[in-house]
């Protein structure tokens, strides 16, 4: 139980002194300051590093003097390591360099090894944060400051095409897991210097690092406030992926809607940079959180903006017809069948109750056993090994299909409406989105089950205030359409021509309320009168 | 502490709150059926007189800024009296509101859901207004933005599908005003000037909260202008499809009119649909009027307004079903009694007497901004 | 409080109700609390006598809440 112990002595020590800038680790032994000693100093890292097979420490010549350099194998280029620390190192060494006081250590620094990340550390355990982070650590008999150098290239995946959010025509290029990719990828789209980056480590124990990405000139200072301030704030010892962020920032937990926007595109992210939103990137992690958002952000594909204006605001419109044809059409259906057959057309309710006929089970249960196959079958789907893949579309179709019709099971317009309503399910271009109309359907259901269309309509109330009562770092999430903004509207439902979007959203409060205000339209003006060119 | 925040609504949702209270129940329950064919100029006629209350209300609101109804009696008659003024308003509130859930009832246990029980209708809507006002004012404000323009423009639709189908007969309406103005007049008195168009006293419960107080008093006129139109409309359709007989008669005219909705033997049924719209005003009326509420005992009791509103909901129901045995009843209490035992104190009564004390207050008041 | 606040206002809200009804039947009060308040069979009252019930409930409960809350603060000072 002595582990446990520690953890708990640990946590306390960490409460209780808040001021301490590198937290100590909770999990791992305890790391003392940097002594001029270097044999303490050799010992206390080898026991920090105690049966860390990844981990190398090695006896050299700084100059004149002895030191030690260690790093973790793991997490370092051995051929840059090579090049640039133990070339470097070996050449001084001949020299036969004095290092004799502080001074002389940093001015040795910048002759051997420029170039290369550096940072000097007062205590031991910042040093060996930074061997866990990929650098290289020197200590030097009788210094009091120990050099870290960066030496870390770890394998990471290559920059790919986006698995979720694809497009026809846009750029290909997806985040990765490795943060200096993402930020780099960010970089390349917007070569300002008005892009800050700010980086802070959250997690106890997994040191996850975490950057916040803004447009200096654009960004609503109380809101980047607000998310560096709900960034710190957060006390948890694990962070793996930007999911657990998005868990502990998001203005209201209780909620099925998302309250931060995710993206794996970086055209995506640059545009919402743009547009007065910070970017939160987390290592480890190829989907970037974008906050604050709005509901109607969740009906935005970039693709929008690649084509033409019709089609864009067209497809737009689709959208939000699905994510409501996705919520409320097996509800209706139930609703209609067992309620009110008034409201359907004559002609439909005969070839509807004919098809019902030999249908052993009320609406509702029809109704939600092929619901629940297919959350099933989706699942089964995702999670299903990629080598039987094949197999699920083939008892898929078998399943919602013309086999559970003949069986007798549900109604042939019953597969309809359930196909219907799963495609619909996958319109809203962030995946997370789908979440809500997928868990809210089956209340939508029950309720058209008990109550008909008065139920559905309840649901729907209660549904609206509850989107209404939400705000996402402050900002209302029906922004533009509630309360109502008339000059925001250009980019809602419809997506104007550009040179007619002249302004970034009023509810985000910009700084910089004019993106581009001297586009004018393409096309030549009228020509007045007298005016032959 | 960090300063609570007063909710604030634009005006825009001002405006949305107030239209959509007007139509609230009147549109589903149908006024101003007793002046026949001349309904419609019946309420045109209301709607201007009662330009001259609701400026009043405005009026008074506006004398002591910041202050509500009873915050106001509070300052004019002192701690004790108005205390028991503000109770009997909270009944009236709760009262009223309890009338239209029961109209709300009616319409959806007669017409949608025929097996199902008037009580869990109650009770159920009375959940969600609870909910509603539990997220708070503006909540209901930018709510009520998202529903508006489909409250709106499903009546005006209904007038267009109608003349549609060919359901629009002005013979109907014809002749206008054979009895001279005499009939009209009984309508508007005391019937349609209490009922919807007094019932905006509510609102100098809202009034205060509005974001521009400057403009407040003149968007509620306008909302009052514009569905006092609305309503005539609304009305004028109803009798030129049903004729004057059969509107008075029918126990929803506006349903019984959209029922004759009948275009390519596909859009049939409409009334079902109306429903919903209906709904939404009627929501508004009651949120309205249990706010009031729920203010006075938040004033009263010394307690955040929010700890009383589910068991005060409930009571709302309870009351929805105890009011009367059936909808003949509720009907005849609201024609011949509501209206002279309750609206007119409520509505006319005690402002008329807030009227010199306010005044009074209002003067000593400005005078020590004045020496101040 | 708020306990009090119910049972006023329920008791005075069916008052009303009731003062009403009397004059439009022209019955005593005695006969017109019975002819409102008896569990008709079929009218399903009983759903809104629970409501009403869970009402109480839930006022009690805050009442206890409040009072808790403002012996804390009592304490804290």
């Amino acid at each position: 139980m002595g582990w446990m112990k520690k953890i708990i002595l640990s946590q306390k020590s960490y409460n209780q002194d808040k001021s301490l800038k590198h937290e100590q680790l909770s999990l791992g032994r305890e790391a003392p300051p940097l002594s001029k000693d270097l044999q303490e100093n050799q010992s206390n890292i080898e026991k920090a590093f105690e049966n860390a097979t990844d981990f190398q420490m090695e006896n050299i010549h700084v100059g004149n003097r002895e030191g030690i350099i260690c790093y973790l194998n793991s997490m370092t280029d051995s051929s840059l390591l090579a090049d640039k620390i133990m070339v470097p190192l070996s050449n001084s060494s001949q020299q036969d360099r004095s290092i004799a006081d502080l001074e002389e250590f940093e001015a040795y620094r910048k002759e051997f090894f420029s170039g290369v990340g550096y940072h000097f550390h007062d205590t031991l355990h910042e040093l060996i944060d930074d061997v866990l982070a990929g650098y290289a650590g020197v200590i030097v008999d009788g210094q009091p400051k120990g050099l870290s150098l960066h030496v870390g290239n770890i394998e990471y995946r290559p920059i790919e095409e986006p698995s979720t959010q694809t497009v026809i025509r846009g750029p290909k290029e997806g985040f990765t897991e490795s943060m200096d990719t993402n930020i780099s990828l960010i970089r390349r789209r917007i070569q300002n210097t008005s892009l800050k980056f700010e980086s802070m480590t959250v997690g106890k124990d997994t040191r996850t690092s975490v950057t916040i990405a803004y447009i200096d000139e654009v960004m609503n200072k109380g809101i980047l406030a607000e998310v560096k301030k709900r960034i710190k704030k957060i006390r948890t010892h694990a962070i793996f992926d930007s999911g657990n962020v998005e868990e502990y920032i998001s203005d209201k937990s209780m909620t099925v809607f998302p309250l931060i926007y995710n993206t794996e595109r970086p055209d995506s992210a640059a545009a919402n940079l743009l547009e007065g939103k910070a970017v939160i990137i987390v290592n480890g992690s190829p989907f970037v959180l974008i906050a604050p958002t709005v509901f109607s952000d969740f009906f935005e594909a970039t693709e929008d903006y690649y084509q033409s204006f019709f089609i864009g605001s067209f497809i737009r419109l689709i959208r939000y017809a699905s994510f409501l044809i996705a919520l409320t059409l097996p509800s209706f259906y139930v609703a209609l069948t067992a309620f009110h057959h008034a409201l359907i057309p004559t002609d439909l309710l005969f070839s509807l109750q004919a098809q019902r006929e030999g249908v052993p089970f009320p609406a509702v249960i029809e109704l939600l056993i092929m619901e629940i196959t297919f959350e099933i079958l989706r699942e089964a789907g995702i999670r299903m090994p990629r080598a039987i893949g094949q197999t699920i579309s083939i008892v898929g179709a078998l399943v919602i299909g013309q086999a559970a019709v003949e069986a007798g099971l549900v109604s042939n317009a019953l597969v309809i409406v359930i196909a219907l309503t799963a495609l619909a399910t996958f319109v809203s271009p962030i995946a997370s989105f789908t979440a809500a109309a997928r868990l809210l359907r089956f209340i939508f259901i029950f309720m058209a089950a008990v109550f008909g269309l008065y139920g559905i309509l309840l649901c729907l109330f209660f549904m609206v205030a509850h989107l209404v009562s939400l705000r996402s770092f402050g900002v209302p999430y029906l922004a533009p359409i509630a309360p109502f903004i008339a000059e925001d509207q250009e980019d809602v439902f419809l997506r104007f021509p550009f040179f007619a979007n002249k302004r970034r959203p009023h509810y985000l409060k910009t700084e910089a309320p004019l993106k581009n205000p001297e586009s004018k339209s393409p096309s030549p003006p009228a020509s007045k009168k007298g005016d032959g060119s | 502490m960090q300063k609570e925040l007063v909710e604030k609504i634009s005006l825009t949702q001002l405006f949305i709150l107030v239209s959509a209270f007007l139509f609230g129940s009147a549109i589903v329950v149908g006024i101003g059926g007793e002046a026949e064919q001349d309904s419609w100029i019946a309420i045109i006629v209301a709607c201007l007189l009662s330009i001259i209350p609701v400026w009043f209300y405005i009026f008074l609101v506006s004398r002591i800024p910041e202050k509500n109804l009873f915050e106001i009696m509070e300052i004019a008659f002192g701690k004790m009296i108005s205390k028991v003024l503000i109770l009997l308003y909270i009944l009236y509130f709760f009262y009223i509101s309890a009338r239209v859930l029961r109209d709300f009832g009616e319409l959806i246990v007669g017409d949608m859901l025929v097996n199902t029980p008037i009580e869990v209708i109650s009770i159920t809507f009375m959940l969600f207004v609870a909910y509603i006002l539990y997220l708070g004012l503006e909540v209901l404000g930018r709510f009520s933005e998202i529903y508006a323009p489909y409250l709106m423009g499903s009546i005006l639709a209904v007038g267009i599908l109608l003349l549609f189908s060919r359901e629009l007969h002005v013979k109907n309406v014809l002749p206008i005003l054979p009895e001279g103005i005499g009939p009209v007049m009984n309508t508007v008195f005391p019937k349609l000037i209490t009922f919807p168009f007094g019932e905006l006293v509510a609102f100098m419960m809202i009034l205060p909260y509005a974001s521009k107080v400057r403009y407040a008093g003149k968007t509620t006129i306008l909302a009052l202008m514009v569905s006092g139109l609305i309503l005539a409309y609304s009305s004028f359709v109803q009798i030129a499809t049903l004729g004057p007989e059969a509107k008075l008669r029918s126990k929803f005219p506006l349903l019984t009119a959209t029922g004759e909705i009948s275009l390519w033997n596909f859009i049939e049924r409409v009334d079902l649909i109306i429903i919903f719209v209906v709904m939404f005003g009627i929501l508004v009326k009651i949120s309205i009027f249990f706010y009031g509420g729920l203010k006075g005992l938040e004033l009263v009791f010394n307690r955040p307004y929010r700890a009383f509103i589910y068991p005060m909901a409930m009571i709302i129901a309870f009351m929805s079903i105890i009011i009367s045995k059936n909808f003949a009843e509720h009907i005849s209490e609201g024609i011949s009694m509501v209206p002279w035992i309750i609206h007119i104190p409520f509505q006319y009564g005690i402002p008329l007497l807030l009227f010199p004390f306010v005044l009074w207050k209002s003067k000593g008041l400005r005078s020590e901004g004045k020496k101040r | 409080m708020v306990t009090i606040a119910f049972l006023f206002i329920l008791v005075s809200s069916t008052l009303l109700s009731i003062l009403l009804d009397m004059h439009l039947y022209d019955l005593s009060f005695f006969q017109t609390l019975h002819f409102s308040l008896t569990l008709d069979a079929g009218t399903r009252k009983t759903i809104v006598f629970t409501a009403l019930i869970t009402g109480l409930l839930a006022s009690f409960i805050l009442d206890y809440r409040m009072s808790k809350e403002e012996s804390e603060k009592k304490e804290a000072r």
